[in-house]
């Protein structure tokens, strides 16, 4: 082997080795919460790293006893998120559409009104949404979840973004062949900006599942409650216990978790793609 | 014949040139209606109906009662709890943008090369970015726990991480900086490629060592990626609000009384929706001062 | 003539019979409580019980709202479209609010209209949800504050286990004894640990024999209008306790709330602590075999203090929803949660105490009482307290309380001192109860 080689293999070393003191930074907090939820409860309180049995019963508990509903938590997380996701593929393809292909009057100003909405922070209009919905009786149902986050400035950005990269001789040629726009945005551009559709649809899933503050606010029973609510409901002023709302936070990351290491590939390429300008 | 022209006489049906029929002119805005539907009614229609409300005093149910004008803001500028929230805000956003930046940098040059168990460091990294915020502040509620939590074991120490004034920023800040850490590295990840190799290689021919190239290269090469970033952390961390809730609610005394948790306790807590509105108007002005004043900055240190 | 006379006796019959049935479609309704953890599941249990009961007749949907704040704007914004339950479990310091808001059907309407014996109840307990001799929701989870104590500690410190301190004075005495240091001074166990709880306070408020407000203590025709506790030297005293433990190094400051002097008490940290009642039970299971837990009444301020405890937790609202079935059915609910049974399993699963007198002849309860001596410790406690000391009534009371938490926090680090604290809470109270009387 030469120096060269050598010196390069070193560094790969070094740079593995690096690793383990950040990835331990990183994975930390999951690893202990994760002991601590099949841990006894008194060897929590005496300080134990590692559980010397492993034992399940706060799971079981979280999802059978009448008093917790993870399974509904979880089964409305998913018909939020999931229609959201699909929600905002749609309008903000729909939007981008328009803003990459087409020009009007206007294209400009609406196009900075976008971007101003990615400026107004959420607790803006947080407390006049919450009263707009509950006047419309909104409030315990699926479209109080729903409908307010059908779009979204970063999705219209991140799905221009794609579509800008398609060159204007395709879309000239199409109309050129009596192709009306609707039907070119459905047979050709959807097809070919799929990477990103992707991309947009797992980031707002995953963004939507860890919503906390508006699920909180607008639902009342546990046929809408969704799961970072369930959390809270582990914990009481007045009675306590650690393991099981350790079970708890981990219920609720499974799902996320596993959606991430699913789609991993295709969300980091696709955020990754629309990141390199800035 | 040239090529556009036989382009043009080889349909059949007539190419509109001069008329735009009424379709086409109000075809774009019916691809643009959806979206802004949904953003009028739950954008533009309740940040009006804030700096409405914000002029006034309301009852307990948030009706509108007895007209204050200006009275909100006056007496917020008067509250010494108010600025309070404004410097822990500021410092908070500080510590948080930053360190998720530097997070996000570290990890993605610990994983510009190939070596085995990269692939796994790479998920590793990004990971937070699937991990909600109100399950991870549960998770270090724990981990923070002044007599029975990872940290204070692992140290040795008391120390009441989230109960004490001089810690509880920090504690915070730390919990933030963790969840940030994830979507910091995809993206300054994807920035890193973007560098071209030849740069690094005639680099190397002149005899530059790592940090040399690391500061005269990679890092004005990315200085897109970097300034994008910072402004989305920027802009997130100023919405930060479930660590704040789960972990310390604002206390102790007013250490972590960020402006979106005071707006929060003001209206869902207080009952006083007309001050709550009154916040975030002053917080949206805030985010859009720095957003523009990041901007300006971006023409003097942004190398494309 | 037998004839017709038996087929008008059958058809009347069959009519009775058909109406019986149809009168048969349960009333639906909801119950809305912020019980978690343990003490939900209770509360889950319970509510099962009850619709096993009245299969068929009534059928309870019990929802969790999360904590009790959160439950209250859930009614807020709810009660502008309409009721969103029947029974509603709110906490002590919602009662204003909830008078005010005119959605609730005082049960007093009820126990008048069905002539329920309403010394069923203990006179302590029910004397807090009365005002001018109508009671407006029935108590249901009540706790008092209790001081815990760690009776192995006691004894190895040399101090006798079976006495537990009445006052800060003894407080602060024992605590020097208790705590434990090791070689490099760190300390491993302090002698007293508490959390910064505004129950507290307005506990100490009683126990010194004073008001928290004006026009007798909210609890008068007007509602309050300011504060009193400045004027009379309540606070000062109080916030001089908390300088003196914390100048005397006898205890660690442990956060807001009550979880995390809870963990410390139960992993041996802390040697005595106050906590309500309700926790017992869990820091029974917690702590287990590792050491005894001793029970003692809140402590005074000064030694020779002679008011009492007023009662904490929650009760039972009805919300008037207009609808008489419904409201019956919750009656008949309220009732049923209140029934000696019922309360002696909630007892025994949380140490919240039994409301219904009668509770105390069970032998559920006598057994339960025969094991852990330590639950008759508050029901001793609530017995020698006066009636007069009920304390508080303030409609803006939550944010009262945690204004009371936050100055507190400020004095412990040395911000402000005592006059100052004192001075600056009562303002901010005085000027949020101003503004709602102001919009309300």
């Amino acid at each position: 082997m030469t120096s060269l080689a050598a010196r390069k293999n070193l560094a790969k070393l070094g740079n593995m080795l690096l690793n383990i003191p950040m990835l331990l930074v990183i994975l930390a907090p999951l690893i202990y919460t994760l002991m601590i939820s099949v841990m006894p409860p008194d060897e929590i309180y005496q300080n134990v790293l590692i559980p010397s049995t492993i034992n399940f019963g706060n799971y079981v508990k979280a999802f059978t006893h009448p008093a917790y509903n993870f399974l509904t938590f979880i089964r409305n997380s998913f018909i939020v998120s999931t229609s959201v996701m699909l929600g905002q593929m749609i309008t903000c393809s729909l939007a981008a559409f328009a803003f990459a292909f087409l020009d009007f009057k206007g294209k400009k100003l609406l196009f900075i009104l976008v971007l101003a909405t990615m400026m107004v922070p959420g607790e803006a209009t947080i407390i006049a949404n919450y009263l707009t919905v509950s006047r419309w009786g909104w409030l315990d149902s699926f479209q109080a979840l729903i409908i307010p986050y059908l779009t979204s400035a970063m999705g219209i950005f991140l799905m221009r973004q794609n579509y800008l990269t398609f060159s204007r001789e395709l879309h000239e040629a199409a109309q050129l062949d009596g192709c009306n726009n609707p039907r070119f945005m459905a047979s050709i551009v959807v097809p070919l900006s799929r990477p990103a559709l992707g991309a947009l649809g797992a980031y707002v899933f995953l963004n939507t599942w860890n919503q906390y503050m508006w699920p909180l606010l607008v639902t009342n029973s546990s046929s809408y409650r969704t799961v970072q609510i369930g959390i809270s409901m582990l914990y009481d002023i007045d009675a306590e216990s650690l393991g099981l709302m350790m079970a708890g936070v981990v219920i609720v990351i499974v799902p996320s978790l596993s959606i991430f290491i699913f789609m991993q590939k295709q969300l980091i390429n696709g955020l990754m793609a629309g990141a390199v300008k800035g | 014949m040239s090529l556009s022209d036989s382009l043009k006489t080889r349909t059949a049906k007539p190419r509109i040139t001069v008329k735009k029929g009424f379709y086409a002119t109000v075809e774009p805005y019916l691809f643009l209606l959806p979206a802004f539907t949904i953003f009028a009614l739950f954008l533009f229609y309740p940040f009006g109906r804030t700096i409405y409300l914000s002029t006034f005093l309301t009852d307990k149910l948030g009706n509108a009662k007895v007209f204050w004008g200006l009275g909100n803001y006056r007496d917020l500028f008067a509250s010494s709890s108010f600025w309070a929230s404004v410097g822990v805000t500021f410092q908070f956003v500080a510590i948080v943008a930053f360190g998720g930046l530097i997070a996000g940098l570290t990890t993605s040059l610990l994983t510009t090369r190939k070596y085995p168990g990269v692939t796994f460091a790479s998920a590793s990294y990004a990971m937070p970015v699937a991990i909600a915020s109100a399950a991870a502040s549960m998770a270090f509620r724990m981990i923070l726990h002044p007599t029975n939590g990872l940290l204070n074991i692992l140290l040795g120490t008391q120390i009441n991480w989230r109960g004490d004034p001089n810690w509880a920023l920090f504690s915070v800040s730390m919990v933030t900086i963790w969840l940030a850490s994830g979507i910091n590295f995809i993206f300054i990840s994807a920035g890193l490629r973007g560098v071209p190799d030849e740069l690094y290689e005639s680099a190397s021919i002149d005899g530059a060592g790592y940090w040399r190239k690391l500061f005269s290269i990679t890092l004005p090469s990315i200085s897109p990626t970097l300034f994008f970033q910072i402004i989305i952390n920027i802009i997130s961390a100023f919405q930060s609000f479930s660590q704040i809730r789960l972990l310390t609610e604002g206390g102790p005394g007013d250490a972590t009384n960020v402006i979106v948790y005071a707006i929060y306790r003001d209206a869902f807590f207080n009952f006083r929706f007309g001050t709550a509105a009154a916040r975030s108007i002053i917080l949206f002005v805030i985010v859009l001062v720095i957003t523009l004043i990041q901007f300006s900055f971006e023409k003097r240190s942004v190398h494309y | 003539m037998r004839k017709l006379l038996s087929l008008i006796l059958a058809a009347s019959l069959l009519l009775g019979l058909g109406s019986a049935l149809a009168a048969d479609a349960p009333t639906e309704i909801v119950f809305w409580h912020s019980m978690g953890g343990v003490n939900g599941e209770a509360i889950a249990k319970m509510v099962e019980d009850f619709n096993a009961a009245y299969e068929g007749k009534i059928k309870v949907t019990v929802e969790f709202q999360g904590t009790y704040d959160d439950a209250i704007n859930k009614v807020k914004a709810a009660g502008m479209s309409g009721m969103p339950c029947d029974v509603m479990q709110v906490y002590d310091i919602g009662s204003r609010f909830m008078i005010d808001s005119g959605w609730a059907l005082p049960v007093q309407e009820m126990i008048d209209a069905e002539g329920y014996d309403i010394t069923q109840i203990e006179p302590n307990i029910a004397a807090y949800y009365t005002i001018d001799e109508k009671l407006y929701s029935m108590p249901f989870n009540s706790s008092t504050p209790l001081l815990y104590y760690n009776k192995t500690a006691f004894a190895e410190a040399g101090l006798d286990p079976e006495v537990a301190p009445k006052n800060f004075d003894e407080i602060i005495e024992m605590a020097e004894k208790l705590m434990v240091k090791d070689a490099d001074g760190k300390v491993s166990r302090y002698g007293f640990g508490m959390g910064n709880y505004g129950w507290f306070f307005e506990q100490w408020m009683g126990k010194m024999g004073l008001h928290y407000v004006d026009n007798n203590n909210g609890r008068g025709v007007d509602p309050a209008t300011k504060v009193v506790f400045d004027e009379t030297g309540g606070a000062e005293a109080i916030f001089n306790v908390w300088k003196r433990l914390i100048d005397d190094g006898v205890i660690t400051y442990l956060g807001r709330g009550n979880n995390d002097a809870k963990a410390a008490f139960i992993s041996g940290n802390i040697a005595i602590t106050l906590e309500s009642t309700a926790a017992l039970k869990s820091l029974l299971v917690n702590v287990g075999d590792n050491f005894e837990i001793g029970t003692g009444y809140f402590p005074n301020i000064h030694p020779d203090d002679e008011g009492g405890v007023s009662i904490g937790g929650g009760s039972l609202w009805m919300l008037n929803t207009g609808d008489d079935a419904r409201q019956n059915a919750s009656w008949e609910f309220v009732k049923y949660m209140i029934s000696p049974d019922v309360q002696a399993f909630w007892n025994a699963e949380t140490g919240y105490f039994p409301i219904t007198v009668a509770t105390h002849e069970l032998d559920a309860f006598k057994d339960n009482l025969a094991q852990y001596p330590q639950f008759g410790t508050a029901i001793d406690q609530l017995h020698s307290t006066a009636p007069q000391y009920s304390g508080a009534l303030l409609s803006v009371f939550p944010e009262a309380r945690s204004l009371v938490e936050t100055y507190t926090e400020r004095l412990i680090n040395g911000e402000m001192d005592v006059a100052k604290t004192v001075e600056n809470l009562a303002k901010e109270i005085n000027s949020a109860i101003e503004i709602y009387n102001l919009t309300n």
